[in-house]
């Protein structure tokens, strides 16, 4: 083929450092995309990653939907007034097509020249050079992932493997994250089947046998009066205990809510939800009691939540204890999980530390302090301790 | 003065079976003569009771109902079975005919149609819910055959047939998953049963797929 073109716009220096660089780089995007359940977050920083490593002003990463559109296209290089001006993004045809159906890597100098390409809309950059790679999971192709602008002039070799290499990152987190919808569909039906089930099995029987038991109490009423009466009263009963178990099955339905139920009640019930949707493996040990004020519920319940949505979704299926005491001193809440952990100090503004932020508030405005410690690989625990009120006041 | 007929009321729910004895005991023409809470003991008791009608749910705890109304059929006793059940699909009715239950009825079955019922199978007749008899005509008159299929229907059921989710058949097939979905939920539609599981048992059963 042609011989490599070393571009002094990838940083330049020996052949060896730039390859160790490469890695590097191609390696930190790996870390940081294993254990991500976020889609989103991990193809843009798939994308953004490739781009940089072949030098590439533009990039796209695509997943077909079946329609033949793109249920996702994420780009990079193309402003978001340039993007408007395009219009509507790209149908699954021409080369991207292409990619998809033929499942092979394009690799060209000047991609308007490949027979599968048809055009470009109006206001399209005219791209000239192109790498265009499969993102596929086993023999499946899932969506491609491609670049132009190369600021070394052309697409090499080596970069064509560079970006194999994270399409490869790619099709793993899509079926991942595919896996992890489907799983919670799953979960959704699951419940319903539960409700649909709790409620044949305990009410509709007891209907069924009332029926039996009234048309006895009436067939009796002539000729044995007293045992008439004895199935009359056992109707009564049995319409009292299915009027009951409605009750209670209405009740362990419906989502508990703090001011009627209080906190502890509140916690449990969204802790066995948490278990059945998510069958995340939660040991909780939660005090009845309701010391606090309505205000400090609020913020203990939301904190609680913030931090076992994050064990939930971070921390895969370890086990996430939480603890909430009343001692004499002080209120504490403690969610602790043995998952992968975080660096607290370099993490990047993601969506978790955004909670983070909002439950660091909340602890503020109760006059509590929080705690969050963390590492990577050592898990992680979020301690909440609020005084108890004697003691703030003193 | 005839014989009155031994009933034996097998359910899992003891408020069933209390409402049903009340009802039952009731009847000039019947004795109940035990009940049971499982297959297992149903199938015990009726050793030693010797019913002449077994009135039977078929979805109770550690019970395979449609293999316990085979042994009751098949065993010394040979017992009338009645099966009395909330449950209302084709593999479950088909399976409980086919097993020797001689009526079927639903559990909004009212105390006259179920005393009618039981009087009925004792006399060597069937019983069965409208409901129940709708069905099996339906399907006398017109199973739903390999010609009501559409070829990728066809492609999609034998592949369901052989046990496969529908990711691994859409990559069979080339098709997206929401296509096959789409196949799956026409094909269930098309063979009246709730999942794909009856699906494919009934797809082998009426020879739709080899």
């Amino acid at each position: 083929m042609r011989p490599r073109v070393p571009s002094p716009a990838r940083g330049g220096g020996s052949g060896w450092g730039q390859r160790a660089r490469r890695l590097a780089a191609l390696n930190e995007a790996a870390l940081a995309i294993a254990g991500d359940l976020d889609l989103d977050r991990v193809l843009e920083k798939i994308l953004k990653t490739a781009a940089k490593l072949v030098g590439a002003r533009y990039g796209a990463l695509g997943i077909p939907d079946a329609e033949g559109g793109f249920g996702r296209f994420l780009t990079v290089g193309i402003s978001e007034q340039r993007a408007a001006r395009i219009g509507a993004l790209p149908r699954v045809h021409g080369v991207l097509g292409a990619l998809v159906s033929k499942g092979k890597p394009i690799r060209a100098r000047d991609i308007r020249r490949h027979p599968d390409f048809s055009w470009y809309p109006e206001d399209h950059p005219e791209m000239v050079e192109f790498l265009g790679v499969p993102i596929r999971h086993r023999d499946v192709v899932l969506g491609n992932l491609f670049f132009s602008g190369a600021r070394g002039g052309v697409f090499t070799a080596e970069d064509q493997k560079l970006v194999e290499m994270l399409a490869a990152h790619a099709g793993v987190a899509i079926t991942t994250a595919q896996l992890y919808a489907d799983a919670q569909q799953l979960a959704m039906l699951e419940e319903r089947g539960r409700v649909a089930r709790e409620l044949h099995d305990a009410v509709s029987q007891t209907l069924f046998s009332l029926v039996y038991e009234a048309r006895a109490a009436a067939d009796g009423a002539q000729s044995d009066p007293q045992a008439s009466a004895a199935h009359l009263a056992q109707v009564q009963q049995q319409a009292a205990g299915a009027l009951e178990e409605m009750r209670n099955m209405v009740l362990a339905l419906q989502p508990k809510s703090l001011e009627r139920d209080g906190l502890a009640a509140t916690l449990r019930d969204h802790v066995d939800g948490l278990r059945r949707i998510h069958q995340a493996a939660i040991e909780a040990r939660i005090d009845d009691g309701d010391r606090l004020s309505s205000d400090e519920q609020l913020a203990v319940l939301r904190i609680a939540q913030e931090a076992l949505h994050n064990a939930v979704k971070h921390a895969g299926a370890v086990p996430i204890r939480l603890d909430l005491r009343h001692a004499s001193d002080a209120t504490r809440l403690v969610v602790s999980d043995e998952g992968p952990g975080f660096d607290v100090k370099t993490m990047a503004r993601t969506r978790r530390t955004v909670g983070l932020h909002a439950m660091r508030d909340r602890a503020h405005a109760i006059g509590a302090s929080l705690t969050i410690e963390s590492q990577t690989g050592g898990g992680s625990v979020i301690r909440l301790t609020l005084p108890s009120r004697r003691r703030r006041s003193m | 003065m005839t014989p009155r007929i031994r009933v034996l009321i097998v359910d899992d729910h003891a408020v069933v079976r209390r409402g049903l004895r009340a009802f039952l005991d009731l009847q000039p023409d019947v004795e109940v003569v035990g009940e049971a809470a499982d297959g297992a003991s149903a199938e015990e008791i009726t050793g030693t009771v010797r019913p002449d009608v077994v009135l039977i749910d078929l979805v109770m705890p550690n019970t395979d109902g449609i293999a316990t109304i085979r042994r009751l059929r098949e065993g010394r006793e040979k017992p009338t079975v009645l099966v009395l059940t909330s449950f209302l699909d084709d593999v479950h009715v088909f399976a409980a005919l086919q097993a020797g239950a001689a009526g079927y009825l639903l559990k909004d079955v009212q105390p006259d149609e179920l005393i009618r019922a039981i009087r009925q199978v004792h006399q060597g007749e069937s019983a069965l819910h409208p409901k129940v008899a709708a069905r099996l005509v339906q399907h006398m008159a017109q199973p739903a055959g390999f010609a009501d299929f559409t070829p990728r229907e066809r492609d999609v059921l034998r592949l369901l047939a052989e046990g496969f989710a529908n990711k691994e058949i859409a990559r069979r097939l080339s098709l997206s998953e929401k296509t096959v979905k789409t196949h799956v939920s026409n094909i269930l539609q098309k063979l009246g049963v709730a999942d794909r599981t009856q699906a494919a048992l009934l797809a082998v059963r009426r020879g739709l797929v080899q």
